[in-house]
């Protein structure tokens, strides 16, 4: 197997699903958001958004909590520093796998 | 620089102001500080004593954060707002004075900086001059200080909210008004101005975004 399989190959799919890695990057930027805010900026179900971040939570990258704000019952969502790490690991390797590859335009001759 | 309509953080900083409720609570303030300015006028003191109440802006979170854990947050949900941080590039004179220069990283605390103090400091300028021609000339700069500050950050300016508050302080200085009382009617027409800027984004806000339980029971 080339360093590019291997990358590839070694890829965290917990993160390479693309709602997951939606909802990692804007936990990501933000700090902490609710689950209301989650489902309205990555255009989610309820649903989706419950089934995903249950997986996020049960891998140890994301932490959910129930809180208030005054009176208003909240479902805060954050990232883990283990969520965090994987992140940019898989910064990292996307990173790299993109750079070895060769420059496309998007047409063929 | 940047972009705030694209990184999360940069939209969760432009979020803190889709409702309008950070400029009607500074608006508040100052109509306050204004309306006290006032009263020390008519009992003969100087109203420029009002001026400080304008450090309550700086104690303006937790009132804003409980108006939208009532108003926004049911509807629109929660995100931690970027305020304060630590990671924020230091503001030099330089970089304030450079309008190119983007003065500042996500921190939505800047907007009461750079639209409290240069309308503040134009309303307390106003009381001490008695050149006439100053008057005008000082809200003209203090509008275009507010636009060039903000231009860049997560709550931008447009022109056209700008024109009237520069037309309607300019005739209130140019008005016969005596000049010890100058202040307070400024800080209120400044705080008058945001309120309504404020007020109308709330109303769109509102109208834009039902609670999610009337939602449901209008469908």
């Amino acid at each position: 197997m080339n360093g590019q399989a291997q990358e590839i190959a070694e890829l965290d799919r917990m993160v390479h699903e693309p709602a997951r890695l939606s909802i990692l990057l804007i936990l990501d930027g933000v700090g902490e958001a609710d689950f209301l805010y989650l489902q309205r900026e990555g255009g989610f179900t309820q649903g989706n958004l419950s089934s995903h971040l249950a997986k996020l939570e049960e891998a140890g990258y994301v932490e959910v909590k129930k809180t208030y704000k005054g009176k208003l019952p909240l479902t805060l969502c954050s990232l883990t520093t283990k969520g965090d790490r994987a992140l940019a690991e898989y910064s990292r390797r996307m990173l790299s796998v993109l750079q070895t590859a060769p420059q496309r335009s998007g047409k063929r001759p | 620089m940047e972009d705030y309509s694209v990184s999360p953080a940069g939209r969760a900083a432009a979020y803190w102001f889709a409702d309008g409720l950070p400029e009607i609570v500074c608006g508040l303030v100052m109509i306050l500080c204004g309306g006290l300015g006032f009263a020390l006028w008519s009992v003969g003191l100087s109203p420029l004593w009002s001026f400080p109440g304008l450090l309550l802006l700086w104690k303006d979170r937790d009132i804003i954060e409980f108006l939208k854990a009532h108003l926004t947050y049911p509807r629109t949900g929660y995100v931690r707002p970027p305020m304060n941080s630590d990671d924020a590039p230091p503001r030099t004179v330089g970089t304030l004075m450079s309008l190119s220069a983007p003065v500042s990283d996500r921190n939505v605390t800047h907007f009461r900086n750079n639209t409290a103090i240069p309308l503040s400091l134009a309303a307390f300028w106003t009381g001490l001059t008695d050149q006439t021609w100053i008057w005008p000339v000082t809200v003209c700069a203090a509008v275009v200080a507010m636009y060039a500050l903000n231009r860049r950050l997560e709550r931008p300016y447009r022109w056209w909210e700008m024109v009237p508050l520069a037309l309607a302080g300019s005739a209130l200085m140019l008005s016969n008004l005596p000049r010890g009382l100058r202040p307070s009617p400024a800080l209120a027409l400044a705080g008058a101005w945001l309120l309504a800027l404020g007020g109308g984004k709330l109303v769109w806000y509102l109208h834009g975004h039902p609670r999610p339980d009337q939602e449901g029971a209008r469908a």
